[in-house]
């Protein structure tokens, strides 16, 4: 598959992925373009891979965890996170269980590969060997996160439940 | 519904905040050209005695500026057309730049086919295309400086010709299954390739042979009168928002992050606006006397060009100042 071609095939995906994974259009787009970028001279071996599409999506993840450990290192946060922090906002507990939105924000408390393996199973619906081959780990490693994943989910839902109606 | 529906449902409403891919598209060229400079420069520092390396990447940069591409050249504004491909003035023989201009005009003109509309479009420094589509199907058209790569469908390639010109056919089965894709591709002019693809080896061919490399005008494009000097236009087109965008930075490969973007809207002007990819939205002031809004902290500006049409502008980096900002949307025309 040529590079051009596969970007006009691949590309309205892969910025979905990116934009489900980070949940910020502004990081989504930078991590596509850096990892198109960086693909463009190694197209020739990559295009001979069995899926290229994953090896896309391996460099976004890749992205994602390096952008991460250099924004750990730098982040302060706003006075409007702490201000939200010392007074969370209780609001109707079965309504913000169907917020989606609230989902969102519990699954930014996972830690990034199991973010990934759940963006990947539950967003993309890929197998544990896809997730695997992008993850650069094994099969059972994906379970271990995506089951983690989901039970830390469960857990910090339940906990706000509680709070909200305390 | 299941935990796992609200999961997939979140993180569907966290896909929709995806980036435009045609603007993502155009900043990755940017920076492949970018970083091909880079590597070109690098091997001539490798190989020659210092001095003259300097010489070299002097030449470099005036040849990436090219003769009729200084950054302080005011660009012209083009007028936008309707449906179909309109060619304009060009002299016979007429040799398409391998830079195209950095105002919205195509370097090429085709017709479309029955029923077929202008979808997605773009114009930068280092390729041109259009999307046409009617209902699923759909043809696009791209010209580019460069061959497009060679990939792993060789098998598939014929012979075959383009109003005279020696071109490949090529069916493309894409890696993941699905639909065969056929492509055409051609080199009618030298440093000119172009390649059209269509699920259907009859639209290719139709849009195909109908190409000639006379500019034209793409609908909807919005016009800028002038740029402030020292700024260039490095994109040009519109993608699945919907809506015309320009990036406008310090030379004509500026990324995005350099730039400022004006975006053409139809409608009237809102009275608030967007500030972030996160949603977070600003009031915009009342019009002042050249009819121009801003946000509180000036970063953007809104004008309604006219009673159909509003522009806003927006600031990237320092690259961009905010009185230039305000020259570019003072600037901006709906034609």
């Amino acid at each position: 598959m040529e590079y051009e071609e596969f970007c006009r095939e691949q590309l309205a995906g892969l910025v979905r992925f990116a934009a489900a994974l980070t949940g910020d259009t502004e990081l989504a787009q930078d991590l596509v373009q850096d990892a198109l970028i960086r693909a463009y001279p190694r197209w020739p071996k990559v295009s001979r891979l069995d899926r290229p599409d994953l090896y896309l999506r391996k460099m976004v993840v890749n992205g994602h965890l390096s952008w991460l450990r250099r924004w750990y290192q730098r982040s302060v946060r706003s006075s409007h996170d702490l201000i939200e922090a010392a007074h969370p906002v209780a609001a109707d507990p079965a309504a913000r269980i169907a917020d989606a939105g609230h989902l969102a924000e519990l699954l930014s408390g996972l830690s990034r590969r199991q973010q990934a393996a759940i963006v990947l199973r539950y967003f993309e619906d890929r197998d544990d060997a896809e997730i695997a081959q992008v993850l650069g780990c094994g099969q059972a490693t994906v379970r271990s996160h995506v089951s983690r994943g989901l039970s830390a989910l469960r857990i910090r839902a339940k906990a706000e439940r509680a709070e909200a109606s305390s | 519904m299941t935990d796992h529906d609200l999961l997939r449902a979140a993180l569907t409403e966290r896909a929709s905040r995806a980036p435009d891919p045609e603007v993502v598209l155009a900043n990755t060229t940017i920076g492949i050209r970018r970083a091909r400079s880079r590597r070109r420069a690098t091997a001539v520092a490798g190989t020659v005695a210092i001095a003259t390396a300097a010489i070299a990447a002097g030449v470099m940069v005036l040849d990436r500026q090219g003769p009729t591409q200084s950054a302080h050249q005011v660009q012209p504004a083009t007028a936008p057309t309707q449906q179909s491909s309109t060619a304009r003035q060009a002299s016979p023989g007429q040799q398409l730049p391998t830079k195209p201009s950095v105002s919205a005009t195509l370097p090429f003109t085709f017709t479309a086919p029955a029923g077929f509309r202008w979808d997605n479009w773009s114009v930068t420094p280092s390729a041109s295309m259009v999307d046409l589509r009617n209902g699923t199907s759909q043809v696009n058209a791209l010209l580019t400086p460069t061959a497009p790569r060679q990939g792993g469908h060789q098998g598939n390639a014929q012979p075959t010709t383009v109003r005279g010109s020696q071109a490949e056919l090529r069916q493309l089965t894409p890696a993941s299954g699905g639909p065969v894709t056929v492509q055409l591709v051609w080199q009618p002019a030298p440093g000119t390739w172009i390649t059209v693809t269509s699920s259907s080896a009859e639209l290719a061919r139709s849009v195909a042979d109908s190409i000639t490399l006379t500019p034209s005008d793409p609908p909807e494009a919005g016009a800028v009168a002038s740029l402030p000097a020292g700024l260039a236009v490095s994109y040009w087109g519109r993608g699945n928002a919907g809506m015309t965008t320009v990036m406008i930075g310090p030379d004509e490969f500026a990324d995005k992050t350099m730039c400022a973007t004006l975006n053409f809207r139809s409608g009237t002007a809102p009275n608030e606006v967007t500030t972030s990819g996160q949603g977070q939205r600003a009031p915009l002031s009342a019009p002042d006397a050249d009819g121009v809004r801003h946000t509180p902290d000036g970063r953007i500006l809104v004008r309604q060009l006219d009673q159909n049409h509003w522009a806003q502008a927006s600031l990237g980096t320092s690259a961009v100042t905010a009185a230039q900002l305000r020259d570019i949307i003072l600037a901006a025309s709906a034609h």
